[in-house]
């Protein structure tokens, strides 16, 4: 099978568009979840710990994609 | 949220065993490594693949690859969470009201009044839920609702006692004078 497909531009257009597929399913998937924890019944205290959870993870996981993709064009 | 009655109170929330959530993490968790097995076959298979990957941009890439799909199974992980936490059965002081949330967008609610049941079963069939102390409740009722049935319910026993306490409650309050 030939890799020579696999150059530096191809791998740069292909983690900008990923990043941007990846920014969209979070965004619809977090705004439907939101809704479902507004609307039904979780309580106010348990949303909180929920929202600190979820966040706090989701932005370490985005930090570090930042991370490699500054990394990859900082080479 | 729920809409309840003028003075109507919630009594109890009996929600689903941990152990439903946990066979979704598990499935979650094996497929975390699903890029590590991807890698390993690829260069199995294609060992000039090595050569490419080892530069250190490619490093990079692989790794914003790596936290992207970690990224995708964290939402679909919380997705699933959301299904589990939102089926819920809530014993009022009026009734029963079991809500069963189906994917992201279906919620079934079915309600009784305590008045109307006739009968409460509960199943722990098997190893597991027996030690874990997880079943299924089913409630029969007089009115249009014949049947209620909640799988998978944490500590179903009390969950009966809990509903049997509550029918009983609402019948001294629906007759005061009624000696039983």
């Amino acid at each position: 099978m030939d890799f020579e497909f696999l150059t530096v531009e191809f791998i740069s257009k292909a983690m900008a568009v990923w990043f941007l597929v990846v920014m969209a399913i979070f965004g619809i998937l977090t705004g439907i979840m939101n809704f479902h924890w507004k609307q039904y019944g979780v309580s106010e205290k348990s949303f909180k710990k929920l929202k600190t959870i979820y966040y706090n993870t989701s932005i370490t996981l985005f930090g570090i994609m930042i991370v490699t993709i500054l990394v990859y064009y900082l080479i | 949220m729920l809409e309840l009655h003028e003075d109507e109170k919630i009594l109890y929330e009996a929600r689903k065993h941990w152990f439903v959530i946990s066979k979704a993490g598990t499935f979650v968790g094996v497929l975390m490594l699903a890029p590590i097995i991807l890698v390993i076959l690829l260069f199995s298979f294609f060992p000039e693949l090595l050569a490419i990957f080892s530069e250190p941009k490619f490093i990079a890439a692989s790794s914003f690859f790596a936290a992207s799909w970690l990224v995708i199974l964290w939402v679909i992980f919380f997705v699933a969470w959301t299904d589990y936490y939102l089926d819920v059965l809530i014993i009022t002081d009026r009734r029963l009201i079991d809500v069963e949330q189906i994917g992201l967008f279906r919620r079934d609610i079915a309600s009784m009044p305590l008045s109307n049941i006739q009968d409460i079963t509960v199943e722990v069939a098997g190893v597991t839920r027996t030690l874990l102390k997880f079943g299924d409740i089913q409630v029969q009722t007089a009115g249009q609702t014949k049947e209620l049935l909640v799988h998978d319910v944490a500590n179903p026993e009390e969950v009966k006692q809990l509903i049997m306490s509550a029918y009983s409650a609402d019948k001294a309050r629906m007759y005061p004078g009624l000696k039983p």
